[in-house]
């Protein structure tokens, strides 16, 4: 065959050499006379010898592949089902619009059962798109503004077993977890115990009043949760608050769930709320979560003045004695203990009141001695590092 | 013949301007002892920059690094100094915003007058728009500057203007 | 030149001895020596202008740490160094930029006589806004008024400075000025973009409402015994357990054009645009919570649940999704009221099939804020049926089909 190519090949050459020769005659004969005619002769005659050896360009430029039968496999209007083939391309010639899908050769597929639609989209001018619109009487693209049109596509479980089978059903990641959660939940749930324990005799000490059992019990779940928002970042108010909300509103659930009459709801919230109310008046808790008794802003103003009095005068004398330091660790322990002092307070009274080193104007050794200790550091007024000796009274920790 | 001048340092700290010669010049300027740099083969000896040494030692070091290390040290500001700096940057677009306006207002003022006038002259002189055709008159030859008017310079040329220019020139 | 500027446009007639120099050497960040020379001359703040006087403006707009206030408006004192650096060495390090403090005094004194202007314009306005008796005109020049107000004060560096370093929650929003640094900054800067990306993507648009330009921040936080102290971010799942009792909302009323008035009355619902419906095999829209003339007046107000129980049409019903049907989506809209006060007895709805759009047209409410959090089945989900003695749920098939 492909000799049979290369001759007709050769043979169109020939041709178009004859009737190259020929124009050129016509020229010739019209402008150029004085050349003779028995030499335009000899050039229309030329011989060619065209080539009878094949070149090059067999060994892979004659295969040809059947045809990928590409296009469109269900037409406008046709029903589909969910995985149905609508369209084979090669690039994105149609692209995948409503309720279908795109496949790594670019064949767009159904995704849901519905009727084909090919459609062009305003907002995607340059495109042509192919959707599934769910219902025959629906026209793609749907409406920008409206909601979309869904399906649900679930069965419900109708058959009782196999539904609570089926709502008991775990995954195997949420079952092993589920083992772990529940392990955790009974600990902390005798955390939870032992906690309402000890808010339960701190709140007896402060002896508010007499409480029978249940109202104890109530108390004392209500202390814990208070201290559960207290400890997630909540005021002390916004906390009394959020718990009492939480209580109330879980009388009103068992009202809902006919627990209880309306008689017997209404009671219980008067009793919530005389007891919540008597509470919030006296029970503070101090910067470690513990329950103390309450001081009013007022005083608790005077009393910090009055702790920062006493301590600036203990630590008016430098360095600090060992005596001066118990005095001063006893107070703001102290105050930590009965609430006068918030968390960050006592952080900054620490920092302020307990120096570890004291500062350099006092404690400073010529030469070293025995006890005492040197360290080097920089010196930003003579630009140098320096080596400094201190005496071990320098040292909090080492006061005597 | 190689003619680029380079500064050689020498041992003893003296700078020498010296044109440098072919290979066998410069061994046999060695060899005499003049100057105390050794040879050595394929060493490129002709220096295609007129930059001395220690600045092309700069920029071989500089193009080696990377370019955000060659970005100028950023103003570390506190955050008192950064509202500061931009209570300062405020007033200053607020003064150009201000002397802008100003001036844009004067622009329209300039304008109007021009164009009340204009119309002044068509409308409210009768004399069949004679003032108002003298005042809004293009002029068709566009030659009020001469198109070889240059920079004041020492050194003028000969012929400073030429009175004659006409554009087939 | 800038004097004959003073006097043509009537602004404040200040004196800048060599301004332009100093301007300079602060954008170029280059010190000269006339610059440097010239600076010793005029270098005080006015402290008896508009921003120094708090009789009639706000307390908020002062910073009340008199050392930082003292840092911001004459410097940073080189011998003790910046209040907000903590490290000592960072504090010793620490140089302010070259000529800040010399051109300073000259800015601040320029813009406060700038807001001292615009504040005379302000009263201007105000007795013009007294004698105005078209409603149309009156809230043109209003919206005229809250602009002024905001160009006063938003160059006061004290105001910038508690605008963009404080925590927003502490900002007091009522103050126009920080209205519109929070809007700028923490709503439309961040917030809102969050929040449109979210609603858009959980095709909350289309399907609740067609489209919304969120003018109040809505936020909403759940309030239970888990203690949990957070807003949640728009299209959180959240657990059963988290959601089964009612949330607290805030509200951030952030249209600066339109003042808030007291008379504005908005409507709280919580619908649940996934609730499946096995007859149609879709979904309907099912209600969750409705509350109607809501009214705030102040600005980052917290609505609780006691004070939205007033107005409550629909009690509060807690997510409980079916198991293995789709994560279903919880959309809070907060709808201004057009005309006033609704009716209880008017109101026309059916809480299982919800028919959100025509309940909006039917009472004329605006979308304005919104918010979103999802939900799906998980243990707990039995447990708050049972709280609220609701009926078991449906079961559906784990398969799609």
């Amino acid at each position: 065959m492909s000799s049979i190519f290369s001759l007709s090949k050769a043979s169109s050459l020939t041709k178009k050499v004859l009737v190259a020769g020929k124009l050129l005659a016509q020229n010739n004969n019209a402008f150029n006379s004085n050349i003779p005619s028995s030499s335009l002769l000899a050039l229309s005659s030329i011989q060619i010898r065209t080539s009878t050896k094949k070149a090059a360009g067999s060994k892979t430029n004659m295969k040809d592949s059947a045809g990928r039968r590409l296009g469109p496999k269900k037409n406008e209007g046709i029903l589909v089902r969910t995985g149905q083939i609508i369209y084979r391309q090669r690039g994105t010639k149609i692209h995948p619009g409503e309720n279908t899908g795109i496949g790594r050769d670019h064949t767009i597929y159904a995704k849901e059962p519905g009727y084909v639609r090919y459609y062009l989209d305003p907002f995607h001018p340059s495109r042509k798109f192919v959707g599934v619109a769910l219902r025959k009487d629906l026209a793609l693209p749907s409406n920008h503004w409206e909601p979309r049109v869904r399906r649900f596509g679930y069965v419900e479980l109708k058959d009782s077993k196999s539904a609570q089978q089926e709502e008991e059903h775990l995954t195997r990641k949420d079952w092993l977890l589920k083992q772990k959660v529940d392990k955790e939940v009974e600990q902390r749930d005798i955390r939870r115990q032992t906690k309402k324990q000890e808010l339960l005799t701190e709140f007896k000490a402060l002896n508010i009043g007499e409480f029978s059992e249940d109202q104890l019990n109530i108390v004392a779940s209500r202390l814990l949760n208070v201290q559960r928002f207290l400890i997630n970042g909540f005021s002390l108010s916004e906390s009394e608050q959020n718990v009492t909300f939480n209580d109330l509103y879980d009388y009103k659930l068992s009202l809902k769930r006919t627990e209880i009459d309306e008689a017997k709801y209404q009671e219980l919230v008067s009793q919530y709320k005389s007891l919540a109310s008597k509470t919030d008046e006296h029970v503070a808790f101090n910067a470690k979560y513990h329950v103390v008794k309450k001081i009013s802003e007022e005083k608790k103003k005077a009393m910090k003045t009055e702790l920062i009095g006493q301590l600036t005068k203990l630590t008016e004398q430098l360095p600090i004695k060992k005596d001066d330091k118990s005095k001063i660790v006893e107070l703001i322990t102290n105050a930590e203990n009965t609430g006068v002092l918030t968390k960050s307070e006592i952080v900054r009274v620490r920092r302020r009141f307990l120096k570890p080193v004291a500062p350099e104007s006092v404690a400073v050794l010529e030469k070293s001695a025995k006890k005492s200790v040197s360290y080097k550091r920089f010196d930003y007024s003579s630009n140098k590092v320096v080596t400094i000796i201190r005496s071990n009274d320098a040292f909090l920790s080492k006061a005597k | 013949m190689l003619t680029n001048t380079i500064k050689l340092q020498s041992g003893l700290g003296l700078s020498l301007s010296q044109r440098i010669m072919p290979a066998s010049a410069s061994i046999s300027s060695m060899m005499a002892g003049t100057i105390s740099s050794q040879f050595t083969r394929g060493k490129r000896t002709k220096s295609k920059s007129t930059m001395s040494q220690g600045t092309q030692r700069v920029v071989g070091q500089l193009s080696v690094m990377s370019a955000a290390r060659k970005q100028p040290l950023r103003l570390k500001l506190t955050n008192e100094d950064l509202v500061r700096h931009q209570v300062v940057h405020n007033a200053w677009a607020m003064l150009q915003k201000q002397k802008r306006q100003v001036r844009e207002e004067k622009l329209t003022k300039q304008f109007e007058a021009m164009q009340s006038a204009m119309e002044d002259l068509k409308h409210g002189v009768e004399d069949g728009g004679v003032l108002f055709g003298f005042g809004s008159k293009f002029e068709k030859t566009k030659k009020r500057v001469s198109l070889e008017l240059r920079v004041p310079t020492e050194y003028p040329p000969n012929q400073v203007w030429n009175h004659k220019y006409s554009k087939s020139d | 030149m800038i004097t004959s500027v003073a006097k043509s446009r009537s602004i404040p007639n200040v004196v800048i001895p060599g301004s332009r120099a100093f301007f300079s050497t602060v954008v170029g960040g280059v010190r000269s020596q006339e610059a440097s020379q010239s600076s010793t001359a005029s270098s005080t703040i006015n402290e008896e202008g508009v921003w120094s006087q708090f009789d009639k403006r706000s307390e908020s707009l002062k910073i009340k740490n008199p050392i930082l206030r003292n840092e911001l408006l004459h410097g940073i004192d080189p011998a003790k160094g910046p209040l907000t650096l903590k490290k000592g060495l960072s504090k010793m390090k620490y140089t302010s930029p070259t000529g800040l403090d010399e051109v300073f005094p000259l800015a601040y004194n320029f813009l406060q006589e700038t807001a001292k202007e615009k504040y005379s314009q302000v009263t201007e306005i105000e007795s013009q806004i007294a004698a105005e008796t078209d409603e149309a005109v009156k809230t043109q020049l209003l919206k005229k008024k809250n602009q002024l107000i905001i160009d006063a004060e938003k160059f006061n560096p004290e105001v910038a400075y508690k605008a963009q370093f404080s925590n927003p929650e502490n900002l007091n929003l009522d103050e126009l000025v920080y209205q519109y640094y929070y809007k700028t900054k923490n709503f439309e800067g961040f917030n809102k973009m969050l929040l449109m990306q979210r609603i858009e993507q959980l095709h909350v648009l289309p399907d609740a409402i067609p489209t919304i330009n969120p003018s109040v921040e809505l936020k909403v936080k759940f309030i239970n015994e888990s203690g949990v102290n957070k807003y949640i971010t728009p299209g959180d799942i959240l657990s059963s357990r988290a959601t089964s009792k009612p949330p607290i909302f805030q509200v951030n009323y952030l249209n600066i054009d339109e003042a808030l008035k007291p008379s504005d009355k908005f409507t709280l619902l919580v619908v649940n645009l996934d609730h499946p419906n096995t007859k149609t095999n879709s979904y309907d829209i099912t209600l969750n919570y409705g509350v109607k003339d809501v009214s705030f007046q102040h600005n980052n107000q917290v609505l609780s649940f006691d004070e939205l129980s007033q107005g409550e049409f629909a009690e509060y019903l807690p997510p409980v999704p079916e198991k293995n049907s789709p994560t279903s989506r919880f959309v809070t809209l907060l709808l201004k009221q057009e005309e006033g006060p609704l009716a209880t007895e008017k109101l026309n709805f059916n809480r299982k099939d919800f028919a959100l759009a025509d309940f909006l047209t039917e009472n004329k409410l605006v979308p304005v804020g919104i918010n979103v959090w999802r939900s799906k089945w998980d243990g707990n989900v039995k447990n708050v049926r049972e709280m609220y003695g609701l009926p078991n749920g449906r079961v559906f098939h784990r398969v799609r089909r």
